[in-house]
């Protein structure tokens, strides 16, 4: 199975795409993570490698590359803000004609997800959010040295070798296939102008939006909860997504929607789609097709 | 992946179940489909009057998933309809777990994928200990009887204000299970009541309770064999491809649990997955179906490639 690259225009801004699988079937939107300009590793659609096609057996799936990754416009620094982003994902759902997506989120993208599940609940059939470190509720947690002292100058291919060493159990998923697409994909017009927005220290100090949503996601799920069958997967080495930190997330979302799951899967970091990509598949293909079995259902 | 409409459909009905003598005890199963072969074992135990576990509970899984494998659900010994162990010292798990094991081979079916739940889930883990040859996957499914962690069955469960071998006495220990009272379906309790009738289930009861099989035999050897079944868990010896499900609402076994399980397992054996299931109690397979099945199906298959 081939995978098709392609590009949209949504509201002027340029969207890369990566599609795979059939044309029929509930639609699947894969959203990758990382936060462009500050994330050691240039996140883009290329990071889903051999999920894509196990993702893809029964179901199209599109891959796309979020603003200031990959080959995707930026537009303006304000793309980079979680809400904004957001309100770009449901943009590029109405230009692809998808009404209603499952959508799988990992780190940034899986926050991302959660905030769409609770925004625009009518546009989602499932959410599956993968070992993401912003999402869960914080407290007074630890500062992320995880990532510490990445070597200079960020980007280079052993720049970002190092980061998926760090964030990963297994590493024979660091290939160059991989390799060569974060090299790429750092290199490229969208990824520079997210370093150069960047700069901007009042910028960075709003951290993407996440903390300013975390109040509105809370008493969301405090009060009428999920509607959007959800399912968080994380991993057994994951040296972010903290697994009691995913449990208790579980916990938050699980209060009023019963289709809630939380899944461990066992050696892997944070790339558990890359460094398990069966057992991944097995957890996620299996959600999605339990879904689907119900609104098959329910229609009948 | 063969295509499976995960979801139960109602009114589809059990085939008739067959016989077989397994080492002199007449085992009552059921069998459908084609392709892997998928073995339940259901929980409880022989004995128990205010409730009855038999192949039948595992009905909204069999059906769905006999489109795409070979489904067999069994009565474990003493339990449904097979005979009861022949001697008093044989009311125990390592005689539940030996006559399993035997099953699978006087079936000719192995290595088959097994599927336990509760003081099955323990079994099956045995059995995948025991006779690594039997098994080609395991999936362990909300196992108090496995889990390191203390379980409060007995706060939940003791005591049922109905009489013995009443409809309503299962129906009060089957809700006092589930997250919701709803799964706890009439059929279900059919299932229970023929179960009840039976003569021989009497006299498991008297075995168990009244001449002290239970307290004799069965709880000190089954606390023995645990203390030896965790430890080979810790050493790595459990070495099949393994998942384990569980209930965040079993009001029985303790979430923590599986945590723990999983990580006994997952030290050694890379293809271990958890899976924790919301709004549910005991009986994950019956309060979720199609998500039950669909990750089975999955599970299954990709241990079979």
């Amino acid at each position: 199975m081939t995978a098709m690259k392609s590009s949209i225009t949504v509201a002027g801004r340029k969207v890369s795409i990566l599609r795979a699988g059939p044309e029929s079937g509930e639609p699947v939107l894969l959203v990758h993570g990382g936060r462009a300009g500050v994330s050691p590793i240039a996140y883009g659609s290329h990071i889903w490698g051999p999920a894509l096609p196990l993702l893809a057996a029964g179901r199209p799936v599109i891959a796309i590359d979020l603003p200031g990754a990959g080959g995707s416009d930026l537009g303006s620094p304000d793309m980079l803000m979680a809400e904004k982003v957001c309100q770009h994902l449901l943009g590029v759902m109405d230009a692809l004609s998808l009404g209603k997506a499952h959508l799988i989120g990992h780190d940034f993208g899986g926050y991302l997800g959660l905030w769409l599940a609770i925004s625009a609940p009518s546009r989602l059939h499932s959410l599956s959010i993968i070992a993401s470190p912003m999402a869960p509720p914080k407290g007074d947690g630890l500062d992320d040295v995880t990532l510490l002292a990445t070597p200079k100058p960020m980007w280079r291919r052993s720049s970002q070798t190092w980061a998926f060493e760090r964030l990963s159990y297994g590493q024979g998923h660091i290939d160059d296939g991989l390799l060569d697409a974060c090299v790429e994909a750092a290199k490229g017009k969208s990824h520079l102008d997210a370093v150069a927005a960047l700069q901007d220290e009042q910028l960075r100090f709003r951290d993407f939006g996440i903390s300013a949503l975390k109040g509105k996601i809370w008493a969301a799920l405090r009060g009428d909860g999920m509607s959007v069958p959800s399912q968080l997967v994380w991993s057994s080495h994951d040296p972010q997504a903290a697994r009691d930190a995913g449990y208790v997330l579980f916990q938050v979302m699980a209060k009023k929607q019963k289709a809630t799951y939380f899944h461990l899967i066992n050696r892997a970091g944070s790339f558990a789609f890359r460094e398990q990509p069966k057992e991944f598949a097995q957890v996620v293909v299996s959600f999605l097709d339990s879904v689907d079995a119900r609104l098959a259902a329910q229609h009948t | 992946m063969p295509s499976l409409n995960f979801a139960p459909v109602a009114g589809q009905k059990l085939p008739a179940p067959k016989h077989i003598d397994v080492k002199g005890i007449n085992t009552r199963y059921y069998d459908a489909g084609e392709g892997e072969p998928i073995v339940f074992m259901y929980g409880g135990n022989f004995g128990s009057s205010d409730s009855a576990s038999s192949a039948p509970v595992w009905s909204l899984n069999f059906l769905p998933l006999s489109a795409g494998f070979r489904v067999i659900a069994f009565d474990k010994i003493g339990q449904g309809f097979t005979d009861n162990p022949v001697r008093n010292e044989d009311y125990t798990m390592a005689s539940v777990v030996r006559h399993g094991a035997a099953f699978i081979e006087a079936m000719k079916l192995p290595p088959v994928h097994l599927v336990g739940h509760s003081r099955g889930g323990y079994g099956c883990t045995r059995i995948a200990l025991d006779y690594p040859h039997l098994v080609k996957s395991l999936t362990i499914v909300s196992s108090g009887t496995l889990s390191p962690r203390v379980s409060p069955n007995e706060v939940v469960l003791s005591a049922s204000p109905y009489p013995p071998y009443s409809r309503e006495s299962a129906r009060w220990i089957y809700e006092g299970y589930s997250y919701d009272p709803k799964v706890v379906t009439e059929e279900w309790m059919d299932n229970v009541m023929e179960v009840f009738a039976q003569p021989k289930y009497k006299v498991s009861v008297q075995k168990m309770v009244e001449e002290g099989a239970g307290a004799r035999y069965f709880i000190p050897e089954l606390a023995k064999e645990k203390r030896e079944t965790l430890g080979w868990l810790r050493e790595g010896r459990l070495q099949r491809p393994t998942q384990i499900v569980w209930g965040q609402n079993d009001p029985t076994v303790i979430p923590e649990g599986c945590f723990d399980i999983f990580d006994m397992i997952a030290a050694h054996n890379r293809r271990t997955t958890l899976n924790i299931f919301n709004h549910t109690g005991h009986f994950s397979y019956r309060e979720h179906p199609e998500r039950f099945n669909a990750l089975l199906a999955h599970f299954v298959q990709n241990a079979s490639a």
